[in-house]
């Protein structure tokens, strides 16, 4: 069962099941901590660029009507 | 040494991560299906994460006529968060949507699309934009993303597909990459006889016997027949290129499973061909074998080789370890075949070879082990044909 500290983190932050994060138990501390960086360096880009795809949407409206659009979509 | 396996999944991985590949060669020697369970997981919670924000993405191209959210997604999106949404939107507005596009930016949001979460869109995707994409997909020499649509695509679209792709060489890397080992069947018998013929040539031709190899243990024995028999009609130059590269690679325990399930005559042939029968190549086998427990497998094809070579592996078998010897004798306990087969080996060793056999097993094995095997003479009443061995046995362990 992988306990490590990355591994913790990657459980609470993501969800991730004990099953899925064996492949860590192999790894050295050190790749551990790297596989965890990149892994949460993912996470925070993947969420930039949705809110940054979904403004840039938003912007192919004319402008009257973008307030009405985002209304939809965040209501 | 990497497994092929383990370097497409960590491939893999890095591309979900949005990263090289060489960042994660930490990974390359980790099993195969860790890494593919991390990533399977991971790949549904980065998307669970943000679910929200696809969904929102999806729910707006809907609100946009299909030119332009084609020109949104080819344009502001980019081929990742397209695969993204991708599965979110309707199958049929998907369509519409992939229809609009250029194939080249259909064939970068294919490399970025989960086929898991995307099926429902892959099965009605004609198969002129399929064929497009895979086309792109070669250009890229991206096997492995190819790969990863076998599964989801419908049998009909599959068939066409792998028939408007040229080259063997092709299918056969596309083969070995593929995630659902139960559609290997599938696509391999889509191929016809001359098709077949090609991807084994191309094993040759392009250094693939390690990927032609792990296919052949994967499919069912029908085919493993086939493909066998295929093989084992190359000539002897393959042949030899083919056991050079399982020594080199450590490829025994596949090589055994397709010779085991080949005609007995193709069985015969390759058993007995010179690069096989070297003691060198001899010994792996026998190891393999008694590392993997394929004595059951090896056994019935010990019987077809010649009375020379069959004394080479009886020799080197009583040579090795105790264990070796356990390992044989539990492999043929309560199978008479077997146990005929390993009694033809020893028993064809001339008398001096039998003596020297018998000194050297006394010093390596000791008597109850020594003892199941002249039991099962005993059994089969062919003590005298094993008497020089037993007597040189029973003198030396004293």
């Amino acid at each position: 069962m992988a306990n490590s500290k990355d591994a913790n983190t990657l459980k609470t932050r993501l969800g991730l099941s004990d099953d899925s994060l064996e492949l860590l138990n192999g790894l050295s501390a050190g790749d551990q901590k790297k596989l965890c960086a990149n892994v949460l360096a993912a996470e925070s880009e993947q969420g930039e660029r949705v809110n940054q795809a979904i403004e840039g949407a938003v912007r192919f409206w004319p402008a009257p009507l973008r307030r009405r659009v985002r209304k939809l979509l965040f209501d | 040494m990497a497994s092929l396996e383990a370097r497409a999944e960590t491939i893999k991985l890095a591309r979900l991560l949005g990263q090289p590949a060489e960042n994660f060669d930490y990974l390359l020697d980790q099993p195969a299906a860790s890494i593919r369970r991390f990533r399977e997981a991971l790949s549904d919670a980065l998307f669970d994460q943000h679910r929200q924000g696809f969904e929102r993405l999806a729910k707006l191209s809907s609100l946009l006529p299909t030119g332009i959210t084609a020109t949104l997604a080819s344009t502001l999106l980019g081929a990742t968060m397209s695969g993204r949404v991708a599965g979110e939107l309707p199958p049929e507005r998907a369509v519409k949507l992939a229809q609009k596009l250029p194939t080249e930016f259909l064939t970068r949001v294919c490399v970025e699309l989960d086929p898991r979460r995307a099926e429902p869109l892959i099965k009605q995707m004609p198969a002129s934009i399929v064929i497009d994409v895979a086309k792109g997909l070669i250009e890229r020499e991206d096997y492995i993303t190819m790969a990863r649509f076998v599964g989801a695509l419908p049998q009909d679209v599959l068939e066409q597909t792998i028939n408007a792709i040229d080259s063997d060489e092709v299918l056969l890397r596309v083969a070995f990459f593929v995630e659902n080992k139960s559609q290997l069947d599938a696509v391999i018998r889509i191929l016809d006889e001359t098709r077949l013929h090609g991807a084994i040539q191309a094993a040759t031709d392009h250094d693939l016997w390690p990927q032609a190899l792990s296919l052949v243990t994967q499919i069912g024995d029908d085919l493993k027949g086939q493909l066998g028999d295929i093989v084992a009609g190359q000539d002897e130059t393959v042949l030899d290129g083919l056991a050079h590269v399982a020594q080199a690679q450590q490829l025994w325990r596949p090589v055994l499973t397709a010779v085991a399930s080949m005609h007995e005559n193709n069985q015969r042939k390759v058993v007995n061909l010179p690069a096989v029968t070297r003691r060198e190549v001899l010994e792996a086998i026998i190891d393999t074998a008694h590392q993997q427990n394929l004595w059951p497998t090896l056994l019935p094809l010990v019987a077809l080789m010649n009375t020379k070579h069959q004394q080479s592996v009886a020799k080197i078998a009583l040579q090795q370890d105790p264990a070796l010897l356990e390992g044989i004798l539990a492999a043929v306990h309560d199978q008479p075949d077997l146990q005929t087969t390993l009694l033809d080996a020893i028993a064809s060793l001339p008398a001096k070879t039998q003596t020297q056999l018998g000194e050297t097993a006394a010093k390596k094995h000791p008597l109850d082990s020594y003892d199941k095997l002249w039991s099962i003479a005993t059994n089969m009443g062919r003590q005298a044909e094993l008497a020089t061995l037993d007597e040189a046995y029973r003198k030396a362990i004293k």
